[in-house]
């Protein structure tokens, strides 16, 4: 089930457009809000809107069934081939792909199939930021980079950037702490001939019921967990419900893991959260030693959403660094490579200026000059 | 704008070598320090009678004698013996002031003595102080400076205890106020120019590394960023006494001393201040 939006008005292909979040025809200029649009997650039959065509050609033999495919899950492992609808040539995808661009005729498609069922994104956060600006942003981030090289600094060997759709679990959870802890207060004054320390004996409880909404983990194995942490946070007030326009013009990928597969990594992520929460509210003390800690979460709820990101993909000495770009905030995040001048520079540069500070201090105090 | 920022960085690598050239300059600096200390007796004020310095050290504490005696405008005189002919300390050094009549204004004027006691039966040290030095350098600063040097004497840094004693006779001649205190800079560790040169080396590679590992972006998120506050809450909240425990260890004191203060007036009529210890 190949999705391809063509434009009412003149037929060219349309793609989302971040700046104005509607789906925008390049050759006339139209905008068509996505959120007007109907969800053709379970309608079949999308004929009767008018700029939406669904190449009914499924290569499946049981595709033409409309109501088999209802019913029909997306299989993994399942070798599918999709055909573009503007010009019939085949579809470069792989097991993940649930949208990307024809390579013939540059059209934006979206695999519906891949799209529906269990596989069907609850919500998405759109792109904000468009190539130019992904582009331009990455640039000067280079730019700003004060170890990285001067070669690398110019930014003129940008390998590709790819909008990709990356597919998150969002998860409510409920984190409930309970910790048993002896503090002390210490405190030491001098009488007479003697100094006395006075050390006072706490037995502290605490106990929280803490909710958390929406922590992020992503389900793509191509994506490195560390990378994505890093791009964190996205801000949900953008979170749209999802439609498949979103996606045109852009590359998407389904989820490998199921939200049961990543819970044990939101889990420890979220044992931390609360435990640094039981630690906030002890407070006043010298010392606090724990007995008995006890971190119980639970998941409440967790929502499959695509979450937009730029990959940067760059050349520099014969070597591809990749970034990621959050395509909502912008933020950018993957290793630079590091020049060893500019680091011995900033060393001895650091080092120097401590170390006339530390002298100026010394001569103050009434050190000498050697 | 842009423009001005890339050349800013650009300069940037150039300004940061003339550090190096700093740093290596004032090594080279220290190297020269210990040549400044030498210069010929005038007259004798290291009366070394039982050997205790080699022949170097005497003309170094010569010199030094001279230098901190000129800053404190006070003449600095070390005795050492192991024979006090039946005398105690005290009236040895009366005797010795007024066999020499030391002086930096005048004869039998302003002089800071100090003597070292070697015989083996009774070591011990003794400060005296005469002239404008009685004030200056009274029973009270001299506790405080036997406190400093007592502990060099019994480990044997002998000569590092002397100019310690003519730094300090030099400072307290110099601060009349009774609240000024002596402190041995350069034995303080936080003036050592190789310790402040760890430490700022140490700070630069703390930044650097700090600076490398965040070039690839860091986590911006906290415990608190999905936290939903609304249903958020703290359900018990239990804070105990149980019991206090209190305990004392007595003030540190300077008490070690055996021969308090020895302040009084020679045999020749000379009123001094002084105090001395055994070690």
């Amino acid at each position: 089930m190949v999705v391809q939006y063509k434009c009412p008005n003149c037929g060219a292909d349309m793609a989302f457009d971040s700046s104005s979040g509607m789906l925008h025809c390049d050759s006339c200029g139209r905008n068509d809000s996505i959120d007007t649009m109907p969800k053709q997650d379970n309608t079949e039959d999308n004929s009767n809107t008018a700029d939406i065509h669904i190449d009914p050609t499924f290569m499946d033999d049981n595709g033409s069934d409309d109501e088999e495919r209802e019913h029909k899950l997306f299989d993994e492992d399942e070798v599918t081939q999709y055909q573009c609808k503007n010009c019939g040539a085949v579809l470069i995808t792989d097991k993940d792909t649930t949208a990307t661009t024809c390579s013939f005729c540059g059209a934006g498609v979206v695999l519906g199939d891949r799209l529906s069922g269990s596989l069907a994104p609850a919500k998405v956060i759109p792109f904000s930021i468009n190539k130019q600006q992904a582009q331009e942003a990455f640039r000067s981030w280079c730019r700003k980079g004060l170890l990285t090289p001067k070669g690398f600094m110019t930014a003129n060997r940008i390998k590709s950037i790819t909008g990709l759709y990356v597919p998150f679990w969002l998860y409510d959870l409920n984190g409930r702490g309970e910790a048993d802890a002896n503090c002390t207060i210490v405190r030491s004054y001098p009488s007479g001939e003697y100094i006395y320390t006075e050390t006072k004996h706490y037995h502290v409880f605490r106990q929280v019921d803490l909710n958390y909404l929406k922590v992020p983990a992503d389900a793509s194995e191509k994506m490195n967990d560390e990378l994505m942490d890093k791009l964190e946070p996205y801000h949900y007030n953008n979170l749209k419900e999802f439609n498949m326009p979103y996606l045109a013009g852009y590359l998407a990928e389904k989820y490998n893991y199921d939200d049961k597969q990543l819970y044990p990594r939101i889990q420890s992520r979220v044992e931390k959260y609360v435990d640094s929460y039981i630690q906030s509210t002890i407070t006043g003390y010298t010392s606090t030693i724990y007995n008995k800690k006890n971190i119980n979460i639970k998941q409440k709820h967790a929502d499959y959403v695509l979450l937009p990101v730029w990959m940067v993909c760059y050349d520099y000495k014969q070597s591809e660094h990749t970034f990621a770009m959050n395509g909502q905030t912008g933020k950018i995040v993957g290793k630079p490579p590091l020049s060893k001048g500019k680091l011995a520079a900033w060393f001895g540069g650091i080092s120097g200026v401590s170390f006339l500070i530390i002298k100026i201090i010394a001569l103050i105090m009434g050190g000498s000059l050697i | 704008m842009m423009k001005c920022k890339k050349q800013f960085k650009s300069r940037l690598t150039t300004i940061v070598y003339p550090f190096f050239y700093l740093l290596t300059i004032l090594i080279c600096l220290t190297a020269f320090k210990s040549i400044t200390a030498s210069a010929a007796p005038e007259d004798q004020k290291v009366y070394d009678y039982y050997g205790l310095f080699t022949e170097d050290e005497v003309s170094e504490l010569e010199a030094t004698c001279k230098e901190y005696g000129e800053e404190g405008k006070v003449d600095i005189v070390i005795v050492t013996t192991d024979e006090l002919d039946g005398r105690t300390r005290q009236q040895y050094l009366e005797d010795f002031f007024d066999e020499y009549g030391f002086g930096y204004n005048q004869k039998a004027g302003d002089a800071a003595l100090i003597l070292i006691n070697m015989d083996s039966s009774n070591r011990g040290v003794e400060i005296q102080g005469y002239g404008n030095a009685e004030y200056n350098i009274n029973n009270e600063r001299i506790n405080h400076i036997l406190d400093d040097i007592t502990p060099m004497l019994s480990d044997g840094k002998n000569y590092k205890a002397i100019v310690n004693f003519q730094k300090q006779v030099a400072f307290y001649m110099t601060h009349i106020d009774s609240s000024d205190h002596f402190v041995d800079t350069d034995n303080l560790i936080y003036f050592n120019i190789f310790f402040q040169l760890a430490v700022a080396l140490v700070i630069g590679a703390v930044v650097v590394i700090i600076m490398a590992l965040q070039s690839g972006g860091k986590v911006t998120v906290n415990n608190r960023t999905y936290l939903d506050e609304q249903n958020s809450r703290v359900v018990a909240n239990q804070d105990y006494y149980i019991s206090t425990t209190i305990t004392k260890v007595k003030k540190p004191t300077n008490n070690n001393s055996s021969g308090g203060g020895g302040g009084g007036v020679s045999s020749g009529g000379s009123s001094h201040s002084g105090g001395g210890r055994s070690f």
